[in-house]
């Protein structure tokens, strides 16, 4: 370990690997939501419920565009550095 | 004169060597969005294509990276650069001719640091970035993304395991084309900058540029037009060996991979990180497909990427240090450039000429 450190930056390398956990897995996630959104709103509305159907369209569009807002904040940190 | 006459076929030899790097990885980028249908094949080469040149722009922390960080910029020399480049090509050609898959990235760096050591010895290499930059992450990169395309697809199926498979598929062919776009992005951010840093080396080399100089203007910009060129032309063998040929992959899957690869790569780029596409892409495709079932990935090809990629550095390095010894033979003038771009023209002539006579098995995905 102290080798490790000696030929690379550890805080780079744990960064490395928190942040493509977490980014990755979380827009799966999020993007997951989204489709949970669209399916289930269809289904509401073939069922009549307006009102579900209505709710699950908005968490799709919440999702989809929390999505989105993850790729533009991963350019943007691209373009900062 | 001649010094001048060196460095044009140098930065001519390194787009070269980019236009091949978007040719040979374009499967990295497209490969999954066009076998779960997302996108029409040309399309999404296309608009890989123009992702690929837009990203080249984002960041220049690899880029930094070798020019600076691999070999000491300050003892390398054009010629040193030219038996560098001369290697990773050769690499890329003799993989590409065994259906071996192999990483452009590491064929640069082996390259440049065989040539560095022949020229000067073990001096010039910086043995701590060596590792530090390169080995450890290339272990890492195919290792993390396996896991998090791996992560990703159980939380997706968790998520979606329930629902009619028909608004799924239509949903997550969408998210495909925002996760393929995304992983173009990342790819000419990290892939081009290659490129660049070498140009740069060279002009550094040559005394155009000081040392710890960024790349110019000028070579962002062809550095970028060069990789989304051999992007859009396509190796359209590899793009249907790497999108069906590791595992026969869904909408889902497709998704988890491109999206979990993108993120790996520009965690990497971020830190600065010249990382593998090939190997980061690959890595997150067998995770999706594990994590689904381990019998849905095809393990021989895991052992070729494996072999392949341990191969890489020392190979080039190989070839590139022997390349640079060949051209000292002619001396330190334009003759030994000259000499060895002739011959490598005529190889790469006679190998397409074969390929095409004989059909072309690239076979980088099957086992």
């Amino acid at each position: 370990m102290f080798l490790l450190a000696e030929v690379i930056d550890v805080g780079d390398l744990v960064n490395v690997v928190w942040t493509s956990l977490v980014a990755g897995i979380g827009v799966c996630l999020i993007y997951s939501l989204a489709i949970v959104g669209f399916a289930r709103a269809i289904d509401m509305r073939r069922e009549g419920n307006a009102i579900a159907a209505g709710a699950y369209f908005v968490l799709m569009f919440v999702a989809f565009v929390a999505v989105m807002a993850v790729v533009v904040y991963g350019v943007i940190v691209m373009t900062s550095k | 004169m001649d010094s001048d006459l060196i460095l044009i076929i140098v930065v001519a030899t390194a787009l070269a060597f980019d236009f091949t790097n978007g040719f040979h990885d374009t499967a990295n980028v497209v490969a999954t969005s066009i076998s779960t249908r997302a996108m029409a094949p040309r399309l999404a080469v296309g608009y890989a294509a123009v992702l690929n040149f837009f990203g080249a722009f984002l960041s220049l922390e690899v880029a930094a990276t070798i020019a600076n960080g691999i070999v000491e910029a300050d003892l390398i020399t054009p010629l040193i650069v030219f038996g560098g480049l001369i290697g990773a090509i050769a690499w890329n050609l003799i993989t590409w001719y065994f259906g071996l898959p192999s990483s452009s990235s590491h064929a640069l760096i082996g390259g440049v640091v065989g040539a560095a050591f022949v020229a000067v010895g073990p001096d010039a290499v910086i043995g701590d970035g060596l590792l530090g930059k390169v080995a450890i992450p290339a272990i890492l990169a195919p290792t993390l993304a396996f896991a998090v395309a791996g992560l990703s697809i159980l939380v997706v199926y968790r998520m979606v395991g329930r629902l009619h498979p028909g608004p799924v598929t239509r949903g997550f062919k969408v998210g495909q084309i925002i996760s393929g776009g995304l992983l173009a992005l990342a790819h000419g951010t990290n892939d081009a900058q290659k490129t660049m840093g070498v140009i740069t080396l060279a002009l550094i080399a040559n005394g155009e540029l000081g040392a710890g100089a960024e790349p110019p203007f000028w070579v962002i910009v062809s550095a970028a037009t060069a990789i989304a060129l051999g992007t859009y032309m396509g190796g359209w063998r590899i793009i249907k060996t790497m999108g069906s040929r590791i595992i026969k992959m869904d909408a889902a899957q497709g998704f988890a991979a491109q999206g979990s690869g993108a993120a790996v790569i520009l965690a990497a780029t971020h830190v600065g990180f010249p990382l593998s596409t090939t190997h980061t892409i690959s890595g997150a495709v067998m995770g999706a497909g594990a994590a689904k079932r381990l019998s849905a990935v095809r393990w021989g090809v895991a052992g070729n990427i494996v072999i392949a990629w341990i191969l890489t550095l020392p190979a080039a390095a190989l070839i590139g240090g022997g390349t640079y010894g060949v051209t000292r033979i002619f001396g330190t003038g334009a003759a030994g450039p000259v000499v060895v771009s002739a011959i490598l023209l005529a190889v790469i002539g006679w190998t397409f000429a074969r390929r095409l006579r004989h059909g072309s098995p690239i076979t980088a995905a099957e086992g």
